[in-house]
């Protein structure tokens, strides 16, 4: 009689277990940004994000072209003519936000920064001041806005493969980075950064 | 009076009870699958304009992801984006649909809900929506649409070159990449952004696809798209419904489209034949899992048709055994036909659990078809809005409606549907208008449509009669016009 009470209960546990909770979710919680997501894919994520511009923040500051001048360098570094040619959708401002700000905080003065996305708001400010709307402000009057001597360009290029039989995605995406002469169009410095990233689908999606 | 305990005490209780938790087991837990899994309820709702009222066209679709969650995430935001589109909401749109995108995107590698969409006993459609390529590569081709309101047009050319990456998912190379509209909407873009060089590049690629297409000059500021026909249908066959086919559920009445401003008339080309992305996907790899499914149902089936036979048989002997008084041999007979009885039930239930099924969830707004038509245009000041156009085979003009246009800089994109996204209908009737135009510049002598229609036969290989059988849905005729009209409303399904 035991055996079968012992079946019984055992044939009501399965039922239960097999009828468990469905997926719940999770709670909201803090990752790493440079770690792989749990949503991960082939494209540009956060950790790329973070390692190109480290990449290049230091690169360009061992640039004696760049940083060892008498006279602090102007750049002008903004989304402007940094070009997406990838097959990725992407905010190009994470890239070149990330990278001059951390260029700016290391550069400690060696680099100054030109703001022509602001040129407006700062052009509005200099006629009010002048016109007399506002007094003068604290800070010494300029004569005018300043100029530029380098203007980062780049873009993100990307070469997408994928395996109809076997489901494997796989996308090389290079970043590059110039530095150019507002002068004379010369160069004087550049890099790129390059990464291949490859997955395969679960076969019920291919 | 017998207790439970007294009755599991008879031996034939014990093989009664395990079958009767294996069928609880698995005729309640095995469909679970489908029943609505609130995971991350309201992504859509988040994606929507902050303290705006939800419009009436998008509730649906808020609705509809809270109940169904992530498992039909990529379907709900791809058509919400549509309808946000259809709302001039561009922003709306951009968020849902680059959601979608992204999802589409993510790898599902050692993923639980796709490993349970591949047990027997679980259907296909239990798995996370991701789209056949031509559904994946139609959220590309919306997207560009919304990103076109972005200044800089780079991520608007990336989601075109996005859409034609997923096509490359067909099984056969000569349809891989050949979705030509992407390259020809992202020449446009290039040429918008006066790099004529790589517009060049696009277009060498489109008139390489399909020699027959014309595609614009450099100063074509203005494309005009228009979308045409119901979305192609998929339909699950085979004995299991295992089998999944692709059916064109557009009638192919409307064989042409005109674009009229003012008295201007511009006669749209076909670009894109989106049934045909869709038919020509060839195998998929889980057709072969699905067909393991098929498989595992028929033979569960044939062991319990042979089991039932078995125990028939048995319990037969059992009976005649029993007539002849020979109480040993009916016994094992009659043991014999429980034990078939059994094997039989047992089967039969492992085979009625078994869902080899094909996924037919559809992208159902799509269009059928795809036109488009370019031209140079002032688009400094204000001007009044495209009408778009709907013509028969023979060039008559069946309805037409008022078309959006997005401004990017000098450019104007100008965009229409016969069908809506949604219900009600954003699209306005400009029937009266758009025959006037056609009647001022043709004075009743136009064979550009019926001519353009037999180019675009050509072009895509399609004949030049009926394309399906009609859907059955109201004709509506309004005595007020000299045509028929027909009232296309349609709500996703």
């Amino acid at each position: 009689m035991r055996t079968n009470t012992l079946l019984t209960l055992s044939a009501t546990a399965l039922l239960l277990s097999a009828c468990a909770t469905p997926d719940t979710g999770k709670p909201v919680t803090y990752q790493d940004v440079h770690s792989t997501g749990v949503v991960a894919g082939v494209g540009v994520e956060s950790q790329d994000v973070t390692a190109v511009t480290d990449v290049m923040v230091k690169d360009i500051l061992a640039t004696p072209e760049v940083v060892k001048r008498s006279q602090a360098a102007r750049v002008i570094l903004d989304a402007a003519y940094f070009e997406n040619e990838s097959s990725q959708r992407i905010n190009k401002n994470l890239l070149v936000d990330r990278l001059r700000i951390n260029l700016q905080r290391a550069a400690q003065g060696k680099l100054l920064f030109v703001s022509r996305e602001s040129a407006d708001m700062v052009a509005q400010e200099r006629d009010m001041k002048r016109q007399g709307v506002t007094d003068s402000g604290t800070l010494k009057q300029a004569n005018a806005t300043a100029g530029a001597d380098y203007r980062l360009i780049g873009r993100i290029n990307s070469l997408d493969a994928r395996s109809a039989q076997s489901g494997t995605v796989e996308r090389y995406t290079q970043i590059t980075f110039e530095l150019i002469d507002l002068e004379t169009s010369l160069s004087v410095w550049s890099n790129l950064y390059e990464f291949k990233k490859g997955g395969q689908d679960d076969a019920i999606y291919r | 009076m017998r207790s439970i305990a007294d009755l599991s005490a008879t031996p034939r209780f014990v093989p009664l009870a395990l079958s009767c938790a294996v069928w609880l087991t698995l005729s309640g837990c095995a469909t679970t699958g489908l029943d609505s899994k609130p995971v991350e309820p309201g992504r859509i709702e988040q994606l929507l304009e902050p303290k705006a009222e939800v419009p009436a066209a998008l509730r649906p679709f808020v609705l509809r992801d809270q109940e169904q969650g992530r498992r039909d995430r990529v379907l709900n935001e791809a058509m919400a984006g549509l309808v946000a589109l259809e709302l001039s909401q561009l922003q709306t749109a951009q968020r849902l649909l680059s959601d979608a995108q992204s999802l589409i995107e993510t790898i599902y590698a050692q993923n639980p809900a796709a490993n349970r969409a591949r047990s027997n006993f679980v259907p296909e459609a239990d798995k996370d929506f991701k789209g056949d390529p031509y559904e994946r590569a139609m959220v590309g081709y919306y997207l560009a649409l919304a990103d076109f309101s972005d200044p800089d047009l780079d991520n608007a050319r990336a989601d075109l070159r996005f859409a034609e990456i997923q096509d490359t998912m067909s099984a056969s190379e000569t349809y891989q990449s050949d979705m030509i509209v992407m390259p020809f909407i992202r020449g446009w873009l290039y040429n918008c952004s006066g790099r004529s060089a790589q517009a060049k590049d696009e277009f060498k690629a489109v008139e390489k696809a399909k020699p027959g297409i014309k595609t614009p000059a450099a100063s074509d500021n203005v494309l005009l798209i228009a979308e045409v026909g119901r979305a192609p249908g998929k339909i699950a066959s085979g004995r299991h419904q295992e089998e999944l086919r692709y059916a064109r559920h557009d009638d192919g009445l409307i064989r042409g489209v005109t674009f009229t401003q003012g008295s201007q008339l511009l006669v749209g080309q076909q670009i894109e034949d989106v049934y045909w992305q869709a038919s020509t996907r060839g195998g998929r790899a889980v057709d072969k899992i699905l067909a393991g499914k098929a498989s595992f149902r028929n033979t569960a089936e044939n062991i319990a048709t042979g089991a039932a036979v078995f125990a028939h048989i048995t319990s037969d002997l059992a009976r005649d055994a029993a007539r002849r008084k020979d109480s040993d041999d009916a016994g094992q007979y009659a043991g014999l036909a429980v034990l078939g009885m059994l094997v039989s039930i047992g089967s039969d239930i492992v085979a009625a659990s078994t869902h080899p099924e094909a996924d037919t969830r559809t992208w159902s707004t799509l269009p059928d078809r795809i036109y488009v038509a370019t031209t140079q245009a002032d688009t400094n000041g204000e001007t009044t809005s495209w009408s778009l156009g709907f013509h028969d085979a023979k060039g008559e003009l069946q309805s037409a409606v008022e078309m959006r246009t997005f401004r990017s800089g000098a450019c104007l994109l100008v965009w229409g549907r016969q069908y809506p996204g949604s219900f009600p209908s954003s699209w306005t009737d400009s029937s009266s208008r758009h025959e006037a135009a056609i009647h001022e510049t043709c004075q009743g002598g136009c064979n550009a449509v019926a001519e353009q229609v037999a180019r675009d036969a050509s072009n895509f290989k399609t004949p030049l009669v009926p394309l399906a059988s009609p859907p059955d849905e109201p004709v509506k005729v309004e005595s007020s016009t000299t045509f028929r009209r027909r009232i296309f409303l349609t709500y996703p399904e």
